[in-house]
C-alpha cells in the first residue's frame, strides 16, 4: 500500500486553523490530564512504598486493628526488644529499636483562626536509626519544647513554606513549639509529619505508654524473631507487622483514590475521543470530493485511512508536545495533600509516557468513524458532491 | 482492435424510494487510439457508463473488459492499482487538491509507483510542458485560472503516462476560450501520445473534437457520425 505524502497531511492542518487548534489543545488537555493522573498515582504508590522496608517491622497492639495512631504499647517496649530478641540492627552499637507515639491532632499556626488537622510523630534520637530515609536538611535535631518538620508539612497544612522556616512557632495540644529542623525522607508519608522529643510528649498528652515500636532487624528472616517474641510475651498483646506489609496495606487503603483519579481521567479522555472522532468525521466530509478524486487517481481505501491516520497523529502529538510541557511546568515538584500526610506528583518516565500513548491511542481510535467512512465512500456519488 | 468492450451492461442505483436504470444492457467496444465522445442529456447515464470504463463503478449485470482485463469482478484494491496504471481522468471540476501547489496535485499519482524523487521531478516536469504551464507550478490552485486549473488536471491525469484519458463534461465550467484550450490539449495528447480518449459531454461544440461519437439516450447507445 502506497501512501500520501507526508506534507499533504501536514499541509491539511492548515485548511481548518480553528479546528486544528481546538483539537490540538485537546490533545494538549488530554496528555496533561494523562500526566497528572500517572503523576499522582505514582506519587502515591512511591510514597507508601518508599516508606516500606523488608528490614524493619513495626510491633503495634493486636487490639488496634493494624491502625497505628489507635494502638498502645508499653512505654519500655523498645528496651524489651532489645535484651530479649536476636537479629535486630546495631548502629555503633546501640540497637536500631524506635519506640514512638504517632498521633492525628489540631496544628496552629501563631494567629491561626482555625485548627489545621496534622500529624504527630514523638521520638526519640534512635529513630534516625530506624527511619534511615529521614535526614535532616536544615537546622538540628528536637529537645523539649521543640519540633522539626518534613519538607511537605506547609504543604499539607495549606501555608507558605515561609510560615515554617527555623525560629517560628507551631501550636498542638496546647503547647507552643519552636521549629528547629527541617528534615526530608523524599517517597514517604513522613515528609508531611512534625515530629517532637517523646518523653515531653508523653507528658503533654498524658501518656505513658507509645503508640509503636519501629525495629530495624539485619535481615528480612530475622523479623520471625520478633514474632516469637510477640508470641512468648502474650501480656503484651502484641502483633507484628513488616513495614513492607503494613504500607501496603496504607496504599490499598487509598486504592478507591487512584481508581476514582483513573477513572475520571478515563472519562475525561473518552469525551476527548468523540470530539476527537467528530472533527475527523467533519474533515472527511469537507473534503469528501477531494477524497473520492484520490481513490479516482488510483489511492486505496487504505491508504485515505493512513493519510488520515497521519493528520491525526501530526496534530495529537504537537498536542501532547504542549500538554506535557505543561504538566512538567505546573506538577513537577508541586505535592498534594492527602489525609493527615502529604505527597510531591511524580512526572517520570512512565508518567510521561501515559500522557503521550494516551494522546496518541485517542487520535487512532477517534479516526475510525472518519476511516469506516472513507473505506466506504462511494467514488462515483462523492465526485459529484459539492 | 477493441481496447474497451462492455457487454450487456446494466447500471442501476436507488435514487430515495425509486430505482433508477441509467443503463440497460448497453454494448459498446471502443478501439485503440480512438477519441471518442459520448453525447447525450442531462441525466442520461454519460457520466455512469464512464465512470464504470473508468472501473471506480461497478455494473450489476454484464462485461466489461478493458485492455483485456475483466473489471466487472475485480477486488477493490485491484481496481485502484488498475486505475493507477491505465485511466487518467480529468473531471468537470479540476478536483485539484487545495493545499497543493501545481507541481504537487501532478506529482500525487506517481507516489503510487514508488519512483524516486527524480524520476517523479523528470515527469512532473514533462506533464507541465505538455499542458503549457511550466511556469505555474508553484502556484496554488487559488492562484491559477479555471482553464488553468483543468490543465493542472490533465497533466495529472496524463503524468503517469496512462493508454485511457476519461473525461467527464472536462469544459463544463469554463469560458469559451479555455474550452477550446482544454479540447486542443485533449486533442493533441490523442494524435501525439496515442492516447484513447473517452469524453463524456452534452456540449457539441465540444463532440466535434472526437474521432467517433455516440449518444446515449433513456438507456440506449446510438452511433452519431464520425470524425471531422
Amino acid at each position: 500500500m502506497r501512501l500520501l505524502p507526508l506534507d499533504y497531511a501536514v499541509r491539511n492542518l492548515g485548511r481548518r486553523p480553528t479546528r486544528t487548534l481546538l483539537a490540538a489543545a485537546s490533545s494538549a488537555l488530554v496528555a496533561a490530564l494523562l500526566v497528572a493522573t500517572a503523576a499522582f498515582v505514582r506519587g502515591l504508590d512511591r510514597t507508601f512504598q518508599g516508606a516500606a522496608r523488608g528490614d524493619t517491622a513495626i510491633l503495634l497492639s493486636s487490639v488496634a486493628e493494624r491502625d497505628v495512631v489507635r494502638s498502645t504499647v508499653v512505654a519500655g517496649l523498645g528496651e524489651l526488644v532489645a535484651a530479649s530478641v536476636r537479629g535486630v540492627a546495631t548502629i555503633e552499637g546501640v540497637p536500631a529499636i524506635s519506640d514512638e507515639i504517632h498521633m492525628g491532632t489540631n496544628l496552629a499556626l501563631p494567629g491561626d483562626k482555625r485548627a489545621r488537622p496534622g500529624f504527630v510523630r514523638g521520638v526519640t534520637e534512635r529513630a534516625f536509626l530506624v527511619h534511615d530515609a529521614v535526614t535532616l536538611i536544615e537546622g538540628r535535631t528536637p529537645r523539649t519544647g521543640e519540633v522539626i518538620v518534613g519538607r511537605l508539612v506547609a504543604e499539607q497544612l495549606g501555608v507558605e513554606p515561609v510560615a515554617l522556616e527555623l525560629g517560628k512557632e507551631l501550636s498542638f495540644e496546647g503547647a507552643a513549639f519552636t521549629i528547629v529542623g527541617r528534615f526530608a525522607a523524599p517517597g514517604t508519608t513522613i515528609e508531611g509529619e512534625v515530629w517532637t522529643p517523646l518523653a515531653p510528649l508523653r507528658g503533654l498528652t498524658r501518656r505513658d505508654d507509645s503508640s509503636a515500636t519501629f525495629v530495624k532487624v539485619t535481615e528480612p528472616a530475622a523479623i520471625a524473631e520478633l514474632e516469637l517474641f510477640a508470641k512468648r510475651r502474650l501480656d503484651l498483646e502484641l502483633v507484628v507487622i513488616p513495614t513492607a506489609i503494613y504500607y501496603k496495606e496504607l496504599a490499598d487503603y487509598f486504592a478507591p483514590i487512584r481508581n476514582l483519579s483513573w477513572a475520571l481521567a478515563g472519562l475525561i479522555a473518552l469525551a476527548a475521543l468523540f470530539g476527537g472522532a467528530n472533527t475527523l468525521n467533519a474533515t472527511v466530509q469537507d473534503r469528501v470530493r477531494e477524497l473520492a478524486t484520490l481513490r479516482a487517481v488510483g489511492y486505496g481505501g487504505w491508504a485515505l485511512v493512513g493519510s488520515l491516520a497521519q493528520e491525526a497523529l501530526v496534530l495529537a502529538s504537537a498536542g501532547a508536545l504542549v500538554g506535557l510541557l505543561a504538566a512538567r511546568l505546573f506538577l513537577a515538584g508541586s505535592s498534594v495533600r492527602i489525609a493527615m500526610s502529604a505527597f510531591e506528583l511524580t512526572v517520570d518516565a512512565p508518567a510521561v509516557l501515559a500522557g503521550i500513548a494516551g494522546a496518541l491511542i485517542l487520535a487512532l481510535f477517534g479516526t475510525a468513524p472518519a476511516a469506516w467512512r472513507v473505506l466506504k465512500l462511494p467514488v462515483a456519488a462523492a465526485l459529484k458532491e459539492n | 482492435m477493441a481496447l474497451i468492450e462492455l457487454l450487456e451492461v446494466t447500471k442501476t442505483y436507488r435514487k430515495g424510494e425509486h430505482v433508477v436504470t441509467p443503463l440497460a444492457n448497453v454494448s459498446l467496444s471502443v478501439d485503440a487510439g480512438e477519441f471518442f465522445v459520448l453525447l447525450g442529456p442531462s441525466g442520461s447515464g454519460k457520466t455512469t457508463l464512464l465512470n464504470l470504463v473508468a472501473a471506480i463503478d461497478r455494473p450489476d449485470r454484464g462485461s466489461i473488459r478493458v485492455g483485456g482485463v475483466e473489471l466487472g469482478t475485480a477486488s477493490s484494491s485491484k481496481l485502484s492499482d488498475w486505475r493507477a496504471e491505465h485511466v487518467g481522468y480529468v473531471f468537470q471540476q479540476a478536483n485539484l487538491v487545495p493545499v497543493l501547489t501545481a507541481y504537487e496535485n501532478v506529482e500525487l499519482p506517481l507516489f503510487l509507483f514508488g519512483l524516486s524523487a527524480a524520476e517523479r521531478h523528470k515527469r512532473v516536469a514533462i506533464a507541465l510542458e505538455a499542458v503549457g504551464l511550466a511556469d505555474r507550478a508553484t502556484h496554488l490552485p487559488k492562484q491559477l485560472s479555471g482553464g488553468q486549473e483543468q490543465r493542472v488536471a490533465i497533466a495529472r491525469a496524463i503524468v503517469a503516462d496512462p493508454e485511457i484519458l476519461v473525461a467527464d463534461e472536462p469544459t463544463g465550467n469554463l469560458d469559451h476560450e479555455s474550452a477550446e484550450s482544454v479540447l486542443d490539449l485533449l486533442s493533441h495528447l490523442h494524435r501525439e501520445r496515442k492516447k484513447t480518449v473517452v469524453m463524456v459531454t452534452h456540449d457539441p461544440r465540444a463532440a466535434r473534437y472526437g474521432t467517433r461519437r455516440m449518444v446515449l439516450d433513456k438507456g440506449e447507445l446510438k452511433e452519431e457520425g464520425t470524425a471531422r
